[in-house]
């Protein structure tokens, strides 16, 4: 079995995700920069917390580790420890990124899935057991985009926040 | 003549951090500190009559595997009120400020009863694997000459700066970083930087870091931490010119 919980925070001290802007003649940074100027002062701010929605959702994805097979009665496949642990790093990484998390469950082939929904806007971000991902852009019910994270996590972030 | 404490001293805050090994969780492939709800009972208990006021610093209920060398639990003199003990899985440390920093009397007797605290907490022997003694100085650029930030840099500090090219602008920021590995301490860091305090004023930050990675149990981090206080106060004296070291004894 392969770790699950053994990043350190310190691997996300920085996390800058770039997007182009409407005109693709500057970049828009969107960004959260844990500038450890102190870690574990009681001075200066707490940087090392997460919005709430972050936090319920890495409680959620921490108590799959718990499901076994035929979860839901109907023969799924428990969420791997592949799976729980990439969108565990999505989470962590992007915590600060403006993006309208919404809900996140346990796939029915060992899968985690990750929605996004704002107004119009949903997006589907699949973390599969093989490492792989997949992410699914929808605007009124209408696929626009179905590619994976890697390629695209510049578009996830420019449709939520055009 | 020797002086305990500077009278008008540039602490922020310092701070003690020592992290010990957490144990390889077989059945989740985690990193966890198994005794750890056990020992903050008795942690707490010994030191709530001199640090009563708790607070939890992570809200809801993550599951503590999560936050393995992350301090979870503040103990406060007083609401507000400096030192502070900070615990977590697999990690203890110990903050305070200007107001009641002195090293031989308050700072590092707090620290080392704190440690032993810890140590009595748990049953098995706690092997130090991370340790830092870190200090933060702050002074506001107002109570000084101030024309542009190489300059203060290099008037005050024995340390300069500068671009080997045309500036693009007036400097807004900058943070320099330094590591140096030594042979008895650890790594030491000496940071400059600019920033802003809580009153949006202008402040010139340095901080001195000692960090140690060689396990040690609680003896032998007692050691350790007399070695880096005695290169961080070395350094602090080092990197401050005459005038704004004097600026601290007289200001």
């Amino acid at each position: 079995m392969q770790a699950l919980l053994t990043d350190e925070l310190n691997q996300y001290s920085t996390n800058t995700v770039m997007q182009l802007a409407e005109d693709k003649s500057s970049l828009i940074w969107h960004f959260r920069i844990r500038n450890l100027i102190a870690p574990n002062s009681t001075v200066f701010p707490d940087l090392l917390s997460f919005p709430p929605v972050i936090i319920s959702f890495i409680q959620k994805l921490d108590s799959y580790i718990n499901l076994n097979d035929n979860w839901d009665s109907y023969g799924a496949v428990a969420p791997s420890v592949i799976s729980i642990r990439n969108a565990r790093r999505f989470l962590i990484n992007n915590a600060n990124v403006s993006l309208p998390y919404y809900f996140i469950s346990p796939g029915v082939n060992g899968e985690v899935m990750i929605e996004l929904s704002k107004g119009r806007k949903a997006a589907e971000i699949y973390f599969n057991s093989d490492k792989s991902t997949e992410l699914l852009l929808f605007e009124n019910n209408n696929c626009l985009l179905e590619s994976n994270l890697k390629d695209s996590i510049k578009e996830l972030i420019k449709f939520f926040n055009d | 003549m020797y002086m305990k404490k500077l009278p008008n001293a540039p602490l922020q805050e310092v701070i003690f951090e020592g992290k010990w090994e957490l144990s390889l969780d077989q059945q989740t492939s985690a990193f966890i500190d198994p005794e750890f709800q056990f020992a903050l009972g008795k942690f707490q208990h010994v030191i709530s009559s001199r640090f009563p006021y708790h607070k939890s610093k992570i809200p809801g209920d993550i599951p503590l595997q999560f936050l393995g060398h992350q301090p979870i639990h503040q103990f406060w003199t007083g609401e507000g009120v400096w030192p502070v003990i900070q615990l977590g899985p697999g990690v203890i440390t110990v903050n305070d400020t200007e107001k009641n920093y002195e090293w031989d009397d308050v700072f590092f007797p707090l620290v080392k009863e704190t440690l032993f605290n810890v140590k009595n907490a748990y049953v098995n022997d706690l092997s130090f694997i991370s340790y830092t003694l870190r200090y933060i100085d702050v002074v506001k650029i107002k109570d000084y000459e101030f024309s542009n930030w190489f300059d203060f840099v290099k008037d005050n500090i024995n340390f300069q700066f500068s671009n080997g090219y045309p500036l693009p602008g007036t400097l807004h920021n900058f943070k320099i970083e330094q590591s140096f590995r030594t042979e008895d301490a650890g790594l030491i860091e000496i940071g400059f930087s600019n920033g802003q305090d809580n009153q949006k004023e202008d402040i010139f930050i340095w901080q001195t870091a000692v960090t140690g990675r060689k396990p040690l149990f609680i003896e032998g981090l007692m050691e350790w931490l007399v070695l880096a206080h005695s290169h961080c106060s070395r350094i602090f004296k080092e990197t401050c010119k005459e005038d704004f070291y004097a600026s601290f004894v007289n200001r």
